[in-house]
């Protein structure tokens, strides 16, 4: 391709994207508006510069009518954090019943683990506190402290759908009494690969204790008196085991070292143990079909 | 606003309700049949609207942002940045 053939093609890109900007600002005479769904899936966008994402952000943060929307969702393989550090963005969501974030699997991790690290719960979880019913998280690489959600902080009153993905259970951020502490709203629980840490390698935490699985599952049946509906899902791509970010994630049990890199925990995951963590499960999962028939693994 | 008398209103909405999940293109063929079921299909056809980071596709959704009785029909808007380009709305 030559120089003005480029250039042209790059300037007429740049042109399509202002359209789009001007186009977005108009969804202010959308007053019917409640659902916004946003997909940010680009081949080689990693190289986009940050103003492609956050002038479409900023455009839709404009054009929305306020406190309008009900539903957010979020798909992207690549985020510039910077985007959603607005106030503008904090009150056009504040009304939000349904939230949710999905980034599947993408070679640029370090963007999504910051996504997800430093704005998931300030930016999009904070705000919406109050008033959210529903809510999505999917990242496609584990996510336990850092990167991490502070649960410990946060409290969903009307909290009825959680659906996880890939969010590891650890002593740090509480994952474990974040869901049990929306038992009275919580109908319906999916979690999608959601390992357990069972120690640190280094002596800076010596005093936690680490739960088994059978016991999380004990407690979460004991505790989510009115859940109707209940996923639990191991299932592992093949595409990751050639995947060095995603090295040792095929397991139910993980150690994690200094910095944070998790590996399968062998000396747990043995078979006695995955039974009766099984057997656990099918005691929740009866549990839950007393009220309602039907949950599948 | 007029209607074919020999179905109501209320069964032509589930039917229409019904293209609207399965074919959308369909749905735009039959608002062009008459002025009745253009009025009638019009909410359904605009409820969900696409946009791509394409000149075609954004034209597209100025056209329903500027357009007074399009507008308020809108409930569901999709930003897509980088898929190709499809069917819109």
């Amino acid at each position: 391709m030559c120089f003005f053939t480029a250039l042209r093609e790059d300037n007429s890109e740049h042109e399509e994207q202002g359209a789009l900007v001007v186009a977005l600002m108009e969804l202010r005479r959308a007053t019917s508006l409640t659902s916004l769904n946003i997909i940010f899936l680009r081949p080689g966008g990693f190289n986009d510069p940050p103003t492609s994402q956050t002038s479409i952000i900023h455009s839709l943060t404009a054009g929305i009518p306020s406190s309008s929307l009900t539903s957010l969702s979020l798909t992207a393989d690549h985020l510039f954090s910077d985007t959603f550090k607005t106030q503008a963005f904090a009150s056009k969501i504040s009304a939000l019943t349904c939230l949710s974030i999905t980034t599947p699997r993408s070679p640029r991790i370090m963007s999504l683990r910051g996504f997800w690290g430093n704005v998931v719960s300030p930016h999009f979880l904070q705000p919406v506190m109050g008033t959210l019913t529903c809510l999505t998280l999917h990242p496609d690489f584990l996510v336990g402290v850092n990167p991490g959600i502070s649960f410990p902080f946060l409290v969903f009153p009307h909290l009825s759908h959680l659906s996880l993905r890939m969010f590891i259970f650890e002593p740090e951020n509480d994952l474990e009494d974040f869901i049990i502490r929306h038992g009275a709203t919580l109908t319906h629980l999916r979690l999608e690969n959601c390992p357990i840490l069972t120690k640190f390698l280094d002596d800076a935490h010596p005093n936690h204790s680490f739960h088994r699985q059978s016991d999380i599952w004990q407690r979460f049946a004991e505790t989510l008196e009115v859940l109707m509906e209940l996923v639990v899902t191991e299932q592992w791509d093949d595409r990751d085991l050639e995947n060095p970010h995603m090295r040792g994630v095929y397991s139910r049990y993980m150690t994690c070292d200094r910095y944070r890199h998790y590996d399968k925990d062998g000396d747990v995951e043995v078979p006695e143990r995955l039974g009766e963590d099984d057997a656990a499960l099918d005691l929740f999962r009866s549990v839950v079909n007393t009220r309602r028939g039907g949950s599948r693994r | 606003m007029k209607h074919n008398p020999s179905l109501p209103i209320e069964l032509l909405q589930t039917i229409f309700n019904e293209v609207h999940i399965t074919n959308k293109i369909d749905l735009l063929n039959i608002r062009l049949t008459s002025l009745s079921f253009c009025s009638l299909v019009t909410p359904y056809v605009f409820r969900t609207v696409h946009v791509r980071d394409a000149s075609t596709s954004t034209q597209r959704l100025y056209s329903i942002l500027t357009s007074p009785h399009l507008v308020k029909e809108i409930k569901d808007v999709f930003v897509i940045q980088g898929e190709s380009e499809g069917a819109s709305p």
